[in-house]
């Protein structure tokens, strides 16, 4: 008799249903943007974790972060300073003449969406060990971006150490795409998106 | 309702003060829970730089405020409203459609608004996420009252038997 103290409206039951209905639908319209089996699902997510250049979302756009001239200048150096024994400037070809590694890692976006990539490229600690710099701690990777909170990202020794940190050049087989961060972006383990750095120009040991 | 005129009014429940919670796992438990709180906390402010404490602040609040200010008073007032219009057998349906249509309203809000859209970067509001939510929010209340349909169209044929939560 629950129904007509309610006046045949929700009683506590159904409320409590539906309550966990809605916060079900939520979870289910927006989870495949990081949960992939479901992502036919996430209609109402920003993003679709297999849509964007190379097969993956694009967080900030090069044209947005300002550095689509810089990154395409034919003149592009990665710089290595900081405490090395020689300090480097590498041209675009100097880093593919590297010897390149692949390592399958996602890109986790602190907005939401997760896409797994397989990057493939320079791993840290060889260019390192080329800048003579020796047991690094603590390495600072600076982009080509003028400013915002995410323009540097900071490896400590367990990352610099590993072999899946790499100097990406490629990603999904193909040369990064420009909003992907062309010509260089650091893939690393266990790492959020946001410090898995585009457009890198400078990699400085600090200790 | 109307069998409310033959039935004395029902004394409404009221919260018992010995019914606070007590006792060493509610105490465990808030401890744990607290000790979680102040840890998230400390990162905010630690990590203040990553964070942006004032957005975050605005988007923790601002979802609390959205809810308690804007969404749970337009459903209560829709659920109200409509006690008045509907049938008895119509009301439980169409306000779970109420409460979902809601809830996936305010969840649309950026997708609808389609903010951080932005003509260099396609792969955000990639497609009519516009649509799609109307069309969603639209199946819902379709949905809703195609239930309090069946069950009005129960009730009719189950004449009299229609306590059957008991």
């Amino acid at each position: 008799m629950v129904a007509e103290r309610t006046g045949g409206g929700l009683d506590r039951r159904g409320f409590l249903w539906t309550a966990f209905g809605g916060a079900g639908l939520v979870t289910l319209v927006t989870v495949g943007q990081t949960f992939r089996p479901l992502k036919e699902l996430a209609v109402l997510a920003p993003r679709k974790p297999d849509f964007g250049p190379q097969g993956f979302p694009v967080n900030k756009a090069a044209a947005g972060a300002g550095v689509t001239k810089k990154a395409m200048d034919p003149g592009y150096t990665l710089t290595v300073d900081g405490k090395v024994k020689n300090k480097l400037k590498l041209s675009l070809a100097e880093l593919r003449a590297m010897p390149r590694h692949e390592a399958d890692l996602p890109i986790t976006c602190v907005e939401g969406w997760s896409a797994g990539a397989r990057g493939r490229g320079v791993r840290v600690k060889d260019l390192l060990a080329r800048a003579g710099a020796e047991n690094p701690g603590h390495v600072t990777v600076t982009s080509l971006q003028g400013g915002g909170a995410y323009r540097t990202s900071i490896l400590n020794a367990p990352h610099l150490q590993d072999d899946q940190t790499l100097l990406a050049l490629e990603v999904n087989g193909e040369p990064l795409h420009i909003d992907h961060g062309f010509p260089c972006r650091l893939i690393a383990p266990n790492q959020p998106g946001v410090q898995q750095t585009k457009w890198l120009a400078k990699v400085t040991v600090d200790a | 309702m109307s069998v409310a005129a033959e039935e004395p009014p029902r004394p409404e429940p009221t919260l018992r003060v010995d019914e606070a919670p007590s006792g060493a796992v509610f105490w465990v438990l808030s401890a744990l829970g607290a000790a979680i709180i102040g840890f998230g906390i400390y990162g905010v402010i630690h990590d203040s730089n990553l964070t942006v404490p004032g957005s975050f602040i605005k988007w923790m609040i601002g979802g609390l405020l959205l809810h308690d200010l804007v969404l749970a008073p337009l459903v209560i007032l829709a659920g109200a409203g409509l006690r008045r219009f509907l049938p008895g057998r119509f009301r439980a349906p169409v306000q779970a459609a109420l409460v979902l249509a809601g809830v996936l309203a305010l969840l649309s809000v950026p997708v609808i608004g389609a903010y951080g859209a932005s003509r260099a970067n396609p792969t955000v509001i990639y497609s009519h996420h516009y649509t799609r939510a109307l069309i969603i929010l639209f199946a819902i209340l379709l949905a809703g009252a195609a239930f309090g349909v069946l069950r009005a169209a129960r009730t009719s044929t189950a004449d009299g038997d229609d306590d059957d939560e008991a």
